[in-house]
């Protein structure tokens, strides 16, 4: 407001003076473009580009499958239509990466959220103590995945690893090698992905907690409720918002899980713990399959956002004044 | 009229340079790691650039992984090397496909045939056509640990069929010892066993078939049978514990430690396993080296030979002269020096004889011999079919996929190509 009047006591040589345009509109023609340019050229126009790829068996060389190559006379690629989503539903590697992705959303919203959840309750009061305690629990989120999924590949390694003090502490006679056995293999991953992602949770939910007014806690206090009580009718309802964003967070970021699982399984053993991204990576781009590669990206796009429209249509409109 | 006259002088100066200006060859190579190779490449260079006005030769490297996934990018852009490493197989048959290579001059490749490996340029070329020269191979056999050897009490020089093999498993796990050292996590060290059986049961000719869709493809009791022969290794739970959690690296680590009395592994692995290992690795005294042995009634011989052939290839817009320095740079003096340090296993025959080194003596003699040298299947049928190769081997290591499922998937694999 400070600026609107500021023009209208003093106009200034400027060129906006002759667009007769409102405040809104100048600020939107200003900021808009960068955004909208990055935002196109990084995001929307790959998604557009992998579902025109889809079609095409390409190995990725040439411009685009359908480029002339003009070293040979034919195309880069090779129109195969559906035949490439027909490959991706029969490929039980794929089904082995769906049904893993499933199980990250599943094991973040089941076990991550309401450990994170219980953590925040314990330790959201400001206390010296607490502070400690919310650092340590932060600092697994702060490691960056690829060093995270390495530090774990050696401590689950039954050769020199954790594991192999671990194996002889309990006295088992044979070291253990999570990492290489069919379903413990992608159960370390799940339990390094709570590990790792609970803190961030928790720290979004510390931040609602610390910002329901203390008052309605008193006075529900002296209206004798139990802490259970209060967490129940007050905190959790009061909290809706903060766990609507991190339900939110929680099943995207589920989505898109792959640096933890190329350093600690590459996918192995047999394929068998592979998520949908790190499988678009080996099948699309390791074996040059782009156009596969770009089936795979599509199947998770779509989703993706039919998760995102629903979430935001439902739950969080709910949540909306 | 003053401008004008600069503007000339500078044209005319800028056109003089171009006409003096130097001929620069782009050569991209991988990493190389060990330092005499690294400074063999270096010394070629400068002696070239020395020997040849108007030539220079710009040698750039690049690790490994960052080079498989930048070349598809560098090759489409101006920035394209002139010469680049190649490892054959199917990336190289791609780039060949889609005219990213130039083919050298027929009239070339006939004059290098008296000094290059024939075989080696044949890897290099693809329907018909040479796109570049030879540098070192590489050959797959099975290693073992003459210590543990004795200590179980077996032979492994005397190992002639694949039953003799087995039989020398199953002592080894019967004293104690850790029949097999494997990275199963990266899958194709797995996949060494079901090429090599495969290759014994069916022989060149049924290999060929195979890729060629010919006799059902891959989906034929042939197959079935490589199999069937592989799961009998496994069924004796050879490789160590934890062979599906460990890549090539950590598991040449535990084989230059000791853990194990046979590594099915290229010659690369004698400097690999010494690095990797924990304790300075094996010496040549402890190590011997066996061919994969023949296969009751298979049609393939104990010669015939599984493994690479790497060298340099040409692209599409080098200039002539960069044809000219590939001969220099794989050429016959270099791959004799190559040979008499010890850097790598030469193509070129008349260097063969210069290996000194006890064990890769015993790898050269082995190359030398062969009937019929299979590139690497993973690498051979392209990355598609050859990362299902891969796959399979691997699920049948961990007992997921039976023989049958193996040999249709890797024929349905085939099919989509």
């Amino acid at each position: 407001m400070a600026v609107n009047d500021g023009i209208a006591q003093a106009p200034r040589r400027s060129a906006w003076r002759y667009v007769p345009v409102s405040d809104r509109t100048r600020m939107l023609l200003i900021f808009l473009p960068p955004a909208v340019l990055v935002f196109s050229i990084f995001v929307i126009l790959p998604m557009v580009q992998a579902g025109f790829f889809a079609p095409y068996k390409w190995s990725g060389y040439g411009p685009a499958p359908w480029a002339m190559n003009e070293a040979t006379g034919n195309p880069f690629g090779q129109w195969v239509g559906a035949r490439n989503f027909d490959r991706m539903a029969g490929h039980s590697a794929f089904q082995a990466a769906a049904t893993n992705t499933a199980m990250v959303v599943g094991v973040s919203l089941l076990i991550q959220l309401p450990l994170a959840l219980a953590m925040a309750l314990l330790i959201y009061r400001k206390s010296y103590a607490n502070t400690v305690f919310r650092l340590i629990f932060f600092v697994p989120y702060i490691l960056a995945e690829v060093a995270t999924g390495l530090i774990w590949s050696f401590v689950l390694d039954g050769n020199y690893g954790l594991s192999r003090y671990a194996s002889d502490l309990m006295g088992l006679g044979k070291a253990l090698f999570p990492l290489a056995e069919k379903p413990w293999a992608f159960y370390s991953i799940l339990g390094v992905i709570v590990w790792k992602y609970f803190g961030f949770h928790m720290m979004i939910y510390i931040a609602g907690l610390q910002s329901i007014p203390r008052e309605l806690l008193e006075s529900a206090r002296i209206d004798g409720a139990k802490p259970l009580q209060r967490v129940i009718y007050i905190k959790l309802p009061l909290l809706w918002p903060a766990i609507t964003v991190s339900v939110f967070y929680a099943v995207l970021g589920g989505l898109q899980v792959f640096d933890l699982v190329m350093p600690m399984t590459a996918g192995g053993p047999s394929n068998s713990s592979h998520t949908l991204v790190s499988y678009l990576y080996i099948f699309g781009f390791i074996r040059l399959d782009v156009g596969y590669g770009s089936a795979v990206g599509v199947f998770l796009f779509c989703v993706g956002v039919i998760f995102a429209f629903a979430y935001r249509n439902t739950v969080q409109r709910e949540g909306r004044p | 009229m003053r401008l004008r006259t600069l503007t000339l002088v500078a044209a005319a100066g800028l056109l003089a340079n171009t006409a003096a200006a130097e001929t620069v060859i782009d050569v991209l190579s991988i990493n190389r790691d060990s330092a005499t190779w690294k400074q063999l490449y270096l010394d070629v260079v400068e002696q070239y650039n020395a020997a040849n006005d108007g030539v220079t030769v710009n040698l750039q490297f690049m690790e490994d992984e960052s080079f498989k996934q930048k070349l598809p990018t560098l090759l489409q852009s101006d920035a394209a090397p002139d010469l680049f490493f190649s490892w054959s197989g199917g990336v190289f048959y791609e780039q060949a496909e889609q005219g990213f290579l130039r083919p050298i001059p027929d009239a070339t490749i006939e004059d290098w045939k008296g000094d290059l490996s024939a075989g080696g340029l044949a890897a290099l070329s693809y329907k018909g056509k040479f796109y570049g020269a030879p540098e070192s191979s590489q050959n797959v056999a099975i290693w073992y640990n003459k210590d543990l050897a004795a200590q179980v009490g077996v032979d492994p020089s005397s190992i002639k069929t694949y039953d003799d093999f087995l039989d020398q498993v199953t002592k080894a796990k019967a004293a104690g010892v850790t029949p097999i050292i494997v990275g199963g996590q990266d899958k194709w060290p797995l996949h060494f066993y079901y090429s090599l059986i495969a290759m014994r049961i069916m022989g060149q000719d049924g290999m060929a078939a195979s890729a060629a869709g010919e006799n059902g493809g891959f989906d034929n009791e042939d197959w079935v049978r490589a199999g069937v022969e592989f799961k009998r290794l496994i069924d004796l739970e050879p490789f160590q514990d934890g062979f599906m959690g460990i890549k090539y690296d950590g598991a040449t680590g535990l084989w230059g430690d000791g853990k194990g009395l046979f590594h099915l592994m290229g010659d690369w692995d004698l400097g690999a396993q010494r690095g990797a290992s924990t304790s300075g690795g094996l010496s040549n005294e402890q190590l011997g080296v066996v061919a994969f042995p023949m296969i009751d009634g298979g049609r393939g011989a104990i010669t015939d030979t599984l493994g690479g052939a790497s060298g340099f290839v040409v692209t599409a817009n080098a200039p002539d002269e960069a044809i000219d320095f590939l001969k220099v740079f794989m050429g016959v003096d270099a791959q004799k020096r190559a040979a008499s340090e010890g850097i790598y296993i030469p193509t070129v025959p008349s260097a063969g004889s210069l290996v000194e080194d006890t064990i890769l003596k015993q790898f050269a003699a082995i190359g030398g011999a062969s009937t019929y040298h299979q590139l690497f299947l993973d690498q051979f049928y392209g990355s598609t079919l050859g990362g299902a190769i891969n796959d399979v081997s691997a699920q049948l290591a961990t007992g997921d996929i039976t023989p049958e499922e193996a040999a249709k998937h890797l024929e349905e694999t085939r099919q989509f190509q």
